[in-house]
């Protein structure tokens, strides 16, 4: 379990932490949302050790990371996908680091094995391709089969199947009742793999919550017309207080013919039975699901605009 | 909601599918309660660190084949000024007898550029953490940072040691082909001192301009810093007080202090202030204070201690961005 508990940090003139506190509990995986520059890293880095934060504490199953007797049981952490010495071979490194916590020669070969890097092991991280270079990050993660994963945006750079692997590897750790607590900038990656959710910006918690509340919350439904009579279709909900019905951008799926519009506020079969009734011809008529996305971007825009204001009235 | 129970399916079918990838981690917990982080795992870490990169073989390997090319010029030019009559120019039939605390001398200071290229070896053993990022990985796997910075100080010291030793051997070696067929007079009881000055000395200097090499690449936490940092220790300084002493005769005194910088300090101790003709000297003919040879030792180590405690004061407090 991963407790983080009111992490401040400054660096010269930005707040990069202001009371970050958030738990990533035993057997589930934590997504750690939030976009580019949010203090994400700078959270994971505290948590190790890293970065000394101004004011508050990371304790990784109650203790400070730094005061472990077993850093590597305790925590396997990709920082960064680059973090090996250019020139030397990615056996080597995995070995470096598995001597320091006295990890046997056979788990280290096992390793490899486990992230397919068998057959460029010998060769020199330097010429690895970013999704290699994750892959070896992530073997020198997993060396102590440790108790909590910390990965810092695991999945860039790696293929298709190399996602599947990573999102699999989350599920399948967290299952083993340990904590795995994955950063990611993208919201759709996040709800595929995690059961909690955080999401912070600027620096700040913006909320915790966990997946499925989140959806719940989040995703607005909508329905897409495409028909040859708008007056009519608006018409028909001029009197209905609560369904808004707005024009939209005609997308290459769309009937190339007809105006499209999207209405929201209203149920799907209702809407179906009214137009059938009013006798209005459509050309396509879809339920649409507002993305995850879309309410992660307003959430952290709003976010961003809040800070802008907050500066401009400072300033005053 | 389909979507989450579409989610929790396709979660299930990941983690039998994961379970099979995975049948390590059953054998694993056997071994996992032995893992711990300790001095000799951190240290055996560094050792293969270092020993896997090319750079520390083609630097030790530069730095020993300095010294063994500086003995031998040396020792052509000891054994071929003794060869000649200085006066006429001319060969003499039979060469002069070699003073063997010459030989010593030459032994002594064929370290001197060594000793750079030493430098450049310790700063990037540091440097070259940072600069790839592997910091991260480094102080992931063992978070005491003192312990990694002193970890690393022994294996850079243990590789500088045995590039000095291997260093001293072969000077020695090629020293010993050139005095073939020369008569070499013995020391005097005042002498003696050069010779265990030179075989203990002489590697343990090198390992310590590799600890102060360290020091300011911690200090730095660059590469083109702490080189730098090095070649104004190693040679600027010293040159530059020697210089203005010399053309300013006011402030003479600037030569003591140019006997205070590492390399002076170093090339003072290893001459155990024993004049030679084999070695250039200047000390005869100075007025200002020169240290003795156990003095400018402990200045050396006074350099390498403020250096290397520097070092390991930034490598325990800096945050790793």
């Amino acid at each position: 379990m991963i407790e983080v508990e009111g992490l401040s940090k400054r660096f010269k003139s930005k707040q990069a932490l202001n009371n970050v506190t958030f738990t990533a509990e035993d057997g589930k995986v934590t997504g750690f949302l939030g976009p580019n520059g949010a203090g994400k890293s700078t959270t994971m880095r505290a948590m190790l050790g890293l970065i000394a934060p101004d004011s508050g504490q990371a304790l990784i199953d109650g203790k400070p990371f730094t005061a472990l007797r077993a850093p590597m049981r305790a925590v396997g952490a990709v920082l960064d996908a680059k973090s090996a010495h250019r020139s030397r071979s990615a056996r080597d490194h995995l070995l470096a680091l598995a001597y320091a916590n006295n990890i046997p020669k056979r788990r280290v070969d096992e390793v490899i094995d486990m992230t397919g890097l068998t057959s460029a092991a010998k060769g020199k991280t330097g010429r690895f391709s970013l999704g290699m270079s994750q892959r070896l990050s992530i073997a020198a993660a997993l060396l102590g089969d440790p108790h909590n994963l910390v990965l810092d945006e695991p999945i860039n750079g790696l293929d298709p199947e190399g996602v599947k692997w990573v999102r699999e590897l989350c599920r399948y750790y967290a299952s083993q009742g340990r904590a795995v607590l994955l950063s990611s900038h993208l919201m759709s990656e996040v709800a595929l793999t995690a059961d909690d959710l955080v999401i912070i910006g600027q620096g700040h918690i913006l909320e915790t919550t966990t997946v499925g509340r989140f959806v719940a919350e989040h995703s607005t439904r909508s329905i897409r017309v495409v028909t040859p009579e708008p007056d009519k279709l608006k018409a028909i909900f001029a009197s209905a207080q609560e369904v808004r019905v707005v024009s939209n951008q005609r997308t290459p799926a769309d009937p190339p013919v007809g105006e499209v519009f999207r209405i929201t506020g209203a149920n799907l079969m209702a809407a179906a039975h009214v137009f059938a009734q009013a006798g209005l011809i459509t050309y396509e008529l879809i339920e649409e699901h507002g993305s995850l996305e879309e309410a992660y971007m307003a959430l952290t825009h709003s976010q961003v605009e809040y800070q802008a204001k907050a500066v401009t009235e400072a300033t005053r | 909601m389909s979507a989450n129970a579409a989610n929790a399916n396709a979660m299930n079918g990941q983690t039998a599918q994961a379970t099979k990838r995975h049948p390590a981690s059953r054998r694993a917990s056997r071994w996992s309660r032995r893992i711990r982080l300790s001095f000799p795992g951190s240290l055996k870490a560094e050792l293969l660190k270092l020993k896997s990169l090319r750079s520390t073989w083609i630097l030790l390997g530069l730095a020993a084949a300095l010294m063994v090319g500086m003995a031998a010029l040396s020792a052509w030019t000891t054994t071929f000024m003794a060869a000649i009559d200085i006066t006429t120019g001319k060969t003499l039939a039979q060469p002069k007898p070699l003073a063997a605390v010459d030989l010593w001398a030459v032994l002594a200071s064929s370290g001197s550029t060594a000793a750079l290229v030493i430098g450049i070896f310790g700063v990037m053993a540091i440097t070259s953490e940072y600069t790839t990022s592997a910091i991260q990985s480094s102080l992931t796997a063992n978070p005491r940072r003192a312990m990694f910075y002193i970890s690393k100080s022994v294996a850079v010291a243990l590789y500088a040691l045995a590039s000095g030793v291997v260093g001293i051997l072969l000077a020695s070696g090629v020293l010993w082909l050139f005095v073939q067929g020369h008569d070499v007079t013995a020391l005097s009881d005042d002498q003696w001192r050069i010779i265990p000055i030179t075989v203990i000395g002489f590697p343990v200097i090198i390992m310590l301009i590799a600890l102060m090499a360290v020091g300011l690449g911690g200090l730095t936490r660059s590469t083109v810093g702490g080189v730098s940092a090095v070649v104004v220790l190693l040679m600027v300084l010293s040159s530059i007080l020697a210089i203005v002493s010399m053309a300013v005769s006011q402030v003479s005194w600037l030569g003591t202090l140019a006997y205070l910088t590492p390399d002076m300090a170093m090339n003072n101790f290893l001459g155990a202030s024993i004049s030679s003709d084999a070695v250039s000297s200047v000390t005869t003919q100075q007025h200002y204070w020169i240290p003795e040879w156990w003095q400018s030792g402990l200045m050396l180590l006074a350099w390498v201690a403020a250096a290397w405690i520097g070092g390991l004061a930034v490598t325990a407090k800096a945050d790793i961005k």
